[in-house]
């Protein structure tokens, strides 16, 4: 992760769902409770970049508890998984999440979740296929621009730059 | 047969030593060579290459000179050489061609100045692969960077959150080289050893082309057994 | 800024023709001329209908100025050209050994001395139009093997490996940052004295 690269900060600004473990003073506001506590066992979403501070940080010294617990992301359940080894390409990534890969790196790499990188490693692979044929032969139909949307904000890059490399090759030889 | 002055000078100058000249085109050819490999090499590069400051120091004492050969045939219309317009054209032609490889190169080493400031500031290594010019230039922009940091915004904030090269919480504000960027090479010498690359081995054969990340082959691209294309 | 964004992934194709531009190619020249001192060569003397070899720029202002023909290099006709297409169709897993510059010297050719072909330029255009698909099938097909450790592909022009340069670079880029989320490698930088620093991995 870079400091200064917008990608990552868009990235740690993804929200992920996590449960308090703890009371926490005034913060109801954060479930539409404003000048409220928030009770132990809260549910709700907050940006990467403070859940996983709090999901690591006890409540106090002597003590083993954290302030919340993060919960899988919808977008890493078993369902997705499993739809993305069946059929990646098909899949409508952008949906799940704008920024999946960014997730995936976050969330493996908190929990060392080796299945995880081999499942979305084998995924980038196939999908990146699938990317260049797009972007060596855009045509601008329809069933390309299904397959454009359903690209996350990294293949959307990807697609970007391949296109732009076959696009400056083709005029080039063409001298135009 | 010679058929003007400087003919017959520079045959004479062939049979007192038929080597020089020859070493001479020869060293040139070197050096454009050279020039266009460390041109790529500092483009593909994810850090930032020594200056190569002997090499453009030849090249750019050989470019001066041809400078004034330019202003005196231009002024001398009346030059008995009659190919000299032809002449002039392949000698700016040549000049532009070097003059473009001279500032891309110049140019790529600047873009990586600005963004690697930091970290180069943070390293004595990095620092002695500046030319000195580019030391001062690194110098005055990060001073007007900082100050036109801290005037828009930097003064407003908390001392402790007013440096630029804060390292702590996780997360260091010095923009290092990506290492592990993938890059093409190209071996143009025998390497004996092989290297690992994630858990293989690779074996690096002489003239063979490979993609794979800059960390494992920075230090043949260093020594020049490997060439980035 | 000083350089744009698109030049920091990968090279312009007219800056991979300016390297093809200061390689040699023999010229056959029809008009003398005494030797000339360069900052990056000497040119010999020419002399009318003595074959010489000189920097391929400066064979094109001469060939501009009708001062010479210029010899196509020897793969560069339409029996060579078909051989390689033939070894592109039977050697599936290698690319065929065209030089490495193949395009931008034929482009170059195409141009500014069609003339100085011995087979008619639209064949050999369509000849190396066909290469350059065929090839470009190859690679992609090549590409399927990527992982985040390496890929050897020997005998691809650099203008081909520049065409999926941004590509290929993006993919293997996340496949090791992916990798390397799970491993507690150290970061290289720390330890300025060590080969790679994947030996962490095994």
């Amino acid at each position: 992760m870079s400091y200064y690269d917008i990608d990552d900060i868009i990235g740690d600004s993804q929200r992920l769902p996590c449960k308090f473990n703890t009371d926490a003073k005034g913060l109801g506001w954060l479930e539409g409770n404003p000048g409220k506590d928030m009770k132990s066992g809260t549910k709700l979403e907050l940006p990467f970049w403070i859940s996983e501070i709090l999901a690591i940080s006890t409540i106090s010294s002597d003590s083993d508890i954290t302030f919340i617990e993060l919960l899988q992301p919808d977008a890493l359940n078993k369902k997705v998984l499993n739809a993305i080894k069946t059929s990646s390409i098909s899949l409508d990534l952008h949906s799940i999440s704008t920024n999946y890969y960014s997730l995936v790196e976050k969330w493996a790499g908190l929990y060392n979740d080796e299945e995880l990188v081999q499942v979305i490693g084998d995924m980038l692979k196939e999908r990146s296929d699938e990317i260049n044929n797009y972007a060596q032969n855009f045509k601008g139909n329809q069933q390309e621009s299904g397959f454009l949307y359903s690209l996350d904000e990294f293949e959307k890059k990807l697609y970007k730059i391949t296109h732009e490399s076959y696009k400056n090759l083709k005029k080039w030889l063409n001298n135009q | 047969m010679a058929t003007n002055f400087d003919d017959i000078l520079a045959d004479f100058d062939n049979q007192v030593n038929p080597n020089n000249r020859l070493t001479l085109t020869k060293l040139k050819r070197q050096d454009l060579q050279l020039l266009q490999t460390v041109w790529i090499n500092e483009r593909m590069a994810p850090e930032l290459l020594t200056y190569e400051h002997e090499l453009i120091e030849r090249i750019l004492s050989r470019l001066r000179d041809q400078v004034e050969f330019i202003e005196l045939n231009s002024i001398d219309i009346q030059n008995t050489d009659k190919d000299i317009k032809l002449k002039l054209v392949v000698i700016e032609s040549e000049l532009g061609r070097v003059n473009f490889l001279l500032r891309s190169y110049l140019r790529t080493r600047l873009s990586k100045i600005d963004r690697l400031t930091v970290f180069i500031r943070t390293s004595d290594e990095f620092i002695q692969r500046l030319s000195e010019e580019e030391t001062i230039y690194m110098e005055n922009h990060f001073k007007s960077l900082v100050q036109l940091y801290n005037n828009l915004f930097l003064n407003t904030m908390p001392e402790q959150l007013q440096s630029l090269d804060d390292e702590s919480g996780g997360i260091s504000m010095i923009e290092q080289p990506d290492w592990n960027k993938p890059v093409f090479i190209r071996v143009v010498n025998d390497i004996k050893e092989s290297i690992i690359v994630g858990d293989e081995e690779v074996e690096l054969e002489k003239e063979g082309i490979y993609l794979l990340r800059y960390s494992a082959v920075k230090n043949f691209v260093h020594n020049r057994d490997v060439v980035l294309i | 800024m000083s350089l744009p964004n698109d030049l920091k992934i990968t090279l312009s194709p007219q800056e991979v023709e300016f390297l093809t531009e200061s390689e040699m190619i023999t010229i056959l020249p029809r008009y003398s001329m005494n030797k000339l001192e360069l900052i990056t060569d000497d040119i010999p003397k020419l002399m009318a209908m003595h074959r010489i070899q000189v920097p391929l720029w400066y064979a094109l202002i001469l060939k501009q100025q009708r001062k010479c023909s210029i010899v196509p290099p020897n793969w560069l006709n339409h029996k060579s050209l078909k051989e390689f297409f033939q070894s592109e169709v039977t050697e599936l897993n290698q690319f065929s050994k065209l030089p490495h510059n193949w395009l931008e010297l034929s482009k170059i050719f195409f141009e500014n001395a069609a003339d100085d072909l011995s087979d008619e330029p639209a064949k050999l255009k369509s000849l190396i139009q066909d290469l350059k698909e065929l090839r470009l099938i190859k690679v992609k097909k090549g590409l399927s093997l990527i992982n985040e450790s390496h890929l050897q592909l020997d005998n691809l022009s650099i203008l081909e490996i520049n065409e999926i340069r941004p590509f290929v670079v993006e993919v293997m880029g996340k496949l090791t940052k992916l990798k390397q989320v799970i491993t507690n490698e150290i970061d290289e930088d720390r330890l300025e004295d060590r080969d790679n620093d994947d030996d962490l991995m095994e």
